[in-house]
C-alpha cells in the first residue's frame, strides 16, 4: 500500500513515493513495525512497517504484513517517525559560529567549526532530532553557509549530509554595524545587490555567483516583516525564492509568505512565548505555507523542538502540518528533501520510534536508528508508586 | 474574549463565597421562575442579567460528552449538569428539571477545570519580605489577557506564592479564576492564608543563606516568645483583676463595717490598728492602690502569621533549590514541627532519601526552561529529579513554576512533559485531583462528580492529544470563555 502522496513544492521531485520495489538482494534486511507510522504527509498512518537494507529505507507497507527479513523489530503500541531535524541550530558550533570580519562572508563554512564530539548531539539525538542544520550566526549581510549535520553518525554513516549551505543572509538591524559594514537597511541592501552583481559578473562557482545564477539556495534571517519584504524585493530581483526564518511576530505577513509558497523557519518557542508569536504557525498554515521548526538547540532542552512544535499546534497549527515541520519540511530547508525527513524508499534509515504521537509532550522516545543501525534505546522509565503516595494526602 | 456572566445567584440567596452551594432547593421547582438568565455577548465583554427572583436558576446541559473515568478508560455519551455553581449531575443522560441551556458536546470531551500548584498567572512582580505580604494583594484581577489564555488552555485554578528577596517572603493564595460581580475582572481566593512563603535564597551566596537561615530561625523564635509574653500578659491580668476584685470586695466590706460603724457602732479593732499607727496604715492603703496593671505587648502581626505556621494551621513552602539549602529546610522544618513543603528543588534527587525520612513533599518548578539560559545537564538534573524521588517514596507534583506568568497557561502540557519522564504518571488526574487535593482544596475542586464545584472545561476530543482545542470553560457555573468560532451547540436557547 502506498503513502498518501503529497506533492512538496520545495522538496522537488526529491520523494520517490511508490512503494512496493521488487525485493533487492540486500543482505541484513530489518524490519521494524509498529502500530502506528508518520507518514510523508505528516498523518498518521496505522500499521506500519519500515524495511531497512543496506542503511537505508527499502520498503514503507501500511496495514498488516509479513515481511522476510533478518530481524524483525515489531512495537506493540508506539510511533514510527522519520528521525526529527532541528532547523537554524547551534549544536556543536555554539561560541564558534559568529565571523565578523567583514559585512559578506559568503566563503564562511559552520560547519568547519563543528566540534563532533560535544554532548549536546548526544543529547539532542537521544531525544529523536537525528539531524540539525546548524547555522552561522546572523552578524553580518552574509554570515556564511549552513550545514546539516547528524547527532548520531556510528562508524560508516555520514557526519555531515551537507556542508554547503543554505547561504545565511541578515537584512535586519543584525547586520547593521558602524564600523564593519552598512549601517542602515539602505546600505545593507545597496551592498548585497553590489555583491551579487559582481559574483554574477565573476561567474565561477563562487558562492555568490551560484546565488546570482539560481543555484544555491539562501536562508534569509527575518526578525520583522520589513526584514522579509527587503529580502523578497531583493532576491526577486534573481528570481529567487529565498527561504524565510521568521524570528518575530508574523501574522501581519502570512498572506504575503502564503503568495511566495515555500517553508517558513519559525520557532524557537517556550512556555512563556507571547499569544502572537505562537499563533504564527497557524497563520502560515492558513495562508498555505509550510513551517519548519527551530527548537533553538542547544540553549534550549532537546524536547524544546517538539515543545515548539506542540505549542503551534495548541494555537491552532493542523498536527499533520506540525509533523511535517518537524520533518520532511526541515529537510526540504536543508536541501535534503532526497536523503532525510521522510519515511520513503531511497531515504537513509535515519528512524525514531516514539511512544505516542510525537507532537505529545508525554511521548517518549524508545529507539533511535540511523542509517540502518539502532543507535539509543531507551531505558524503562522510572515508576512511582502512585495511588499508595497520594493517599498521604 | 472573555464574556461572563452576571453572578446568577446574585441577590438575597447568594451564598457565601467560597461556600458550596445546595442545588438541591431548586431541584423539581417550577420552570415558571425565572432567575436571571445570563448572555454571552457575541462580540464583547460586556454582560448582563435579569432581576433575579430567588426560586430556580436555570442549569446548563453538557450533552453527548465524553468523559475520562479515573481508571483511564472513559465514559462515552455523558450528560454532565450544572447549576448554581455546583455540578449537578455526572452520567448516563436524564430528564433535567427547570430551565436548561443545552450545549451538544458530541466529540468532545469534558474534564474539571485544570489546577496549576505553583504558578505565576496575573502576579504582578513583587518583592515582598515580610510574614504579612499577602500573594492575592499583588495578584492583578483585571489582567483579562492572561486569563483568556488560561482559559484557552484549560487551567482554571493556581497557587500564587508570595515572592520575595529571601527569607519570609509573604502568604500564598489558591487562587480561582471565577468572574467577578459586573464582568470585566476575575479571581477568587479559595484559599487566601494557604501558605507561608519562605525562599531560602539558593541563589545568593553562602554567607547570605546562611544568615537568610538565621534570621528565620530568630524570627520563628521570636513568634514563640512573643507568644510567651501574651500568655504572661493573660496570666498577670487575669492576676490583675483578681487582686482588684479582692479589694473591691474587701473595700466594699470595709464599708459596709463602716456603715455599720456610723449607726452607732464603730469598729474598734479597725480603728485600733489603724490608729495604733497612723503612718503604716497610711502607707498600706497607698500599696494597695499600687496593683498595677499588666501592660500589654505591642501588637506583631507578622509574628501572629509565623504562629499559624507554628501551630500547623498553615503549610509552610520554602522555596530551596540547592541540596544543602533543602537539608537546612528539613532541619528547620523539624525544629519548629512545620506542616512543610519544599518549592523548586533542583537538586532534591540528591537528597530525595532525607526528603523521603522527613516525609516532606516536594513542588518541582518546570521542566522546561523559559528562557535561553537553561542547558541540558541542569534540564537531565531535573528529569533525574522526579524519577528519584518517585522511587525513594517522596511525595511530589509539578507546577509552572514563578520564573514568569505566562508559562501558566501550560499546566497540562507540562504534566505531559513529566509524565514522558516518569511512568505511571497520568497527566490529566495530576493537574487535577492530585493537585487540588495537594492544595488542600479536594474536598470542592479537582473532580468532575456531583456536590463539586462546576470549575467545568470543554474540550474538541482527548485534552491529552495534539490538536485538540478547548472550547468551552465553565468557572463557578458560569461561562467564562468560549472559542471564538465555535458552534457549540443550541446556543439559542441560552438567548
Amino acid at each position: 500500500m502506498n503513502w498518501t502522496r503529497r506533492t512538496m513544492l520545495a522538496c522537488g521531485g526529491a520523494l520517490a513515493l511508490g512503494i512496493g520495489a521488487g525485493p533487492a538482494a540486500a543482505q541484513n534486511r530489518i524490519a521494524i513495525s509498529a502500530p502506528w507510522g508518520v507518514g510523508p504527509d505528516g498523518s498518521l498512518m496505522k500499521d506500519v512497517t519500515v524495511v531497512i537494507a543496506d542503511g537505508r529505507i527499502e520498503r514503507v507497507l501500511q496495514g498488516p504484513a509479513e515481511v522476510k527479513a533478518d530481524k524483525t523489530y515489531r512495537f506493540e503500541s508506539g510511533v514510527i517517525s522519520p528521525g526529527l531535524i532541528d532547523v537554524a541550530s547551534t549544536l556543536g558550533v555554539v561560541g564558534n559560529n559568529a565571523e565578523r570580519k567583514t559585512s559578506i562572508e559568503p566563503d564562511v563554512s559552520v560547519v568547519d567549526a563543528l566540534d563532533a564530539y560535544s554532548s549536546t548531539l548526544l543529547d539532542a539525538g537521544r531525544a529523536g532530532v537525528t539531524s540539525a542544520m546548524i547555522a552561522p550566526a546572523s552578524t553580518g549581510i552574509v554570515s556564511g553557509a549552513c550545514a546539516t549535520i547528524r547527532t548520531f553518525a556510528p562508524q560508516g554513516v555520514d557526519r555531515v549530509l551537507r556542508g554547503d549551505g543554505p547561504l545565511t543572509v541578515t537584512l535586519g538591524p543584525a547586520s547593521w554595524d558602524d564600523e564593519l559594514g552598512p549601517s542602515s537597511r539602505a546600505g545593507v541592501l545597496q551592498e548585497l545587490r553590489d555583491a551579487l552583481r559582481n559574483g554574477k559578473a565573476e561567474g565561477g562557482s563562487s558562492r555568490l555567483a551560484r546565488v546570482a545564477r539560481g543555484e544555491l539556495d539562501v536562508i534569509v534571517d527575518a526578525a520583522s516583516d520589513e526584514d522579509v519584504d527587503s529580502a523578497m524585493q531583493l532576491f526577486g530581483q534573481y528570481g529567487l525564492t529565498p527561504i524565510v526564518r521568521h524570528t518575530a511576530d508574523l501574522v501581519e505577513t502570512a498572506s504575503e509568505l502564503g503568495e511566495n509558497g515555500g517553508v517558513v523557519v519559525v520557532g524557537p518557542y517556550t512556555f512563556a512565548s507571547d499569544v502572537r508569536l505562537l499563533a504564527g504557525p497557524a497563520s502560515l498554515g492558513k495562508a498555505g505555507c509550510e513551517v519548519a521548526f527551530s527548537g533553538g538547540l542547544p540553549y534550549l532542552e532537546a524536547d524544546a523542538l517538539r515543545l515548539t512544535a506542540a505549542l503551534a499546534v495548541r494555537y491552532g497549527l493542523d498536527p499533520a502540518a506540525a509533523r511535517r515541520g518537524l520533518t520532511i519540511n526541515a529537510a526540504a530547508v536543508a536541501g535534503l528533501g532526497n536523503r532525510i525527513g521522510a519515511l520513503t524508499p531511497g531515504s537513509d534509515a535515519d528512524i525514531v520510534v516514539f511512544s505516542q504521537d510525537p507532537l505529545r509532550l508525554d511521548a517518549r522516545v524508545l529507539e533511535v536508528w540511523v542509517g540502518g543501525e539502532r543507535v539509543h534505546k531507551a531505558e524503562p522509565a522510572s515508576a512511582s508508586d502512585d495511588d499508595d503516595a497520594w493517599k498521604a494526602w | 474574549m472573555i464574556a461572563t456572566f452576571d453572578r446568577v445567584d446574585a441577590g438575597e440567596t447568594t451564598a457565601p463565597p467560597g461556600e458550596v452551594r445546595c442545588t438541591g432547593r431548586s431541584r423539581g421547582l417550577s420552570g415558571a421562575a425565572v432567575l436571571a438568565v445570563a448572555f454571552v455577548a457575541a462580540a464583547g465583554t460586556q454582560a448582563w442579567g435579569q432581576p433575579n427572583f430567588g426560586l430556580q436558576q436555570r442549569a446548563t446541559v453538557l450533552e453527548h460528552a465524553t468523559l475520562l473515568k479515573t481508571d483511564g478508560g472513559t465514559i462515552d455519551d455523558a450528560m454532565v449538569v450544572i447549576r448554581g455553581g455546583v455540578i449537578e449531575h455526572v452520567g448516563p443522560a436524564i430528564e433535567v428539571q427547570g430551565r436548561a441551556t443545552r450545549i451538544d458536546c458530541k466529540g468532545g470531551y469534558v474534564t474539571s477545570g485544570l489546577i496549576d500548584v505553583y504558578s505565576a498567572l496575573g502576579m504582578t512582580t513583587t518583592r515582598s519580605g515580610s510574614a504579612v505580604n499577602r500573594a492575592f494583594d499583588a495578584f492583578d484581577r483585571y489582567d483579562t489577557d492572561s486569563f483568556r489564555e488560561a482559559f484557552r488552555n484549560g487551567v482554571t485554578m493556581m497557587y500564587l506564592p508570595a515572592t520575595g528577596s529571601s527569607g519570609i517572603v509573604g502568604i500564598g493564595a489558591v487562587v480561582r479564576l471565577a468572574p467577578g460581580e459586573g464582568g470585566g475582572w476575575a479571581g477568587e481566593a479559595v484559599k487566601d492564608e494557604a501558605a507561608l512563603c519562605i525562599d531560602l535564597g539558593s541563589g545568593d551566596a553562602a554567607l547570605r543563606r546562611l544568615s537568610t537561615l538565621e534570621s528565620l530561625r530568630r524570627q520563628f523564635k521570636d513568634a514563640k516568645t512573643y507568644r510567651e509574653s501574651l500568655e504572661t500578659y493573660e496570666d498577670d491580668l487575669k492576676e490583675y483583676e483578681q487582686k482588684i476584685k479582692e479589694r473591691a470586695e474587701k473595700e466594699a466590706k470595709e464599708e459596709a463595717k463602716s456603715k455599720e460603724g456610723g449607726n452607732g457602732k464603730p469598729a474598734p479593732a479597725e480603728d485600733k490598728k489603724e490608729g495604733g499607727k497612723p503612718g503604716e496604715g497610711d502607707k498600706k492603703d497607698e500599696k494597695k492602690d499600687e496593683i498595677t496593671k499588666p501592660k500589654k505587648p505591642s501588637p506583631d502581626p507578622s509574628a501572629d502569621v509565623v504562629l499559624k505556621a507554628i501551630d500547623r494551621e498553615m503549610r509552610v513552602r520554602i522555596l530551596a533549590d540547592r541540596s544543602s539549602d533543602i537539608l537546612n529546610a528539613i532541619d528547620f522544618a523539624k525544629e519548629f514541627n512545620l506542616d512543610a513543603v519544599i518549592e523548586g528543588g533542583s537538586e532534591a534527587y540528591l537528597v530525595a532519601d532525607q526528603l523521603a525520612e522527613a516525609k516532606i513533599p516536594i513542588v518541582l518548578g518546570s521542566f522546561m526552561g523559559s528562557g535561553l539560559h537553561r542547558n541540558d545537564q541542569y534540564r537531565r538534573q531535573l528529569d533525574r529529579s522526579a524519577a528519584v524521588l518517585a522511587d525513594a517514596g517522596v511525595k511530589w507534583v509539578v507546577g509552572s513554576g514563578v520564573s514568569d506568568g505566562p508559562s501558566g497557561r501550560f499546566v497540562l502540557l507540562n504534566a505531559q512533559l513529566v509524565a514522558a519522564n516518569v511512568s505511571d504518571v497520568d497527566p490529566l488526574r495530576m493537574v487535577t485531583r492530585d493537585a487540588a487535593e495537594f492544595l488542600g482544596v479536594g474536598d470542592r475542586f479537582g473532580r468532575l462528580a456531583p456536590r463539586r464545584a462546576a470549575d467545568v472545561v470543554v474540550w474538541s476530543g482527548d485534552p491529552l492529544a495534539a490538536g485538540t482545542r478547548v472550547e468551552r470553560v465553565y468557572v463557578d457555573g458560569k461561562l467564562v470563555y468560549r472559542e471564538s468560532g465555535s458552534a457549540g451547540g443550541s446556543e439559542g436557547g441560552e438567548q
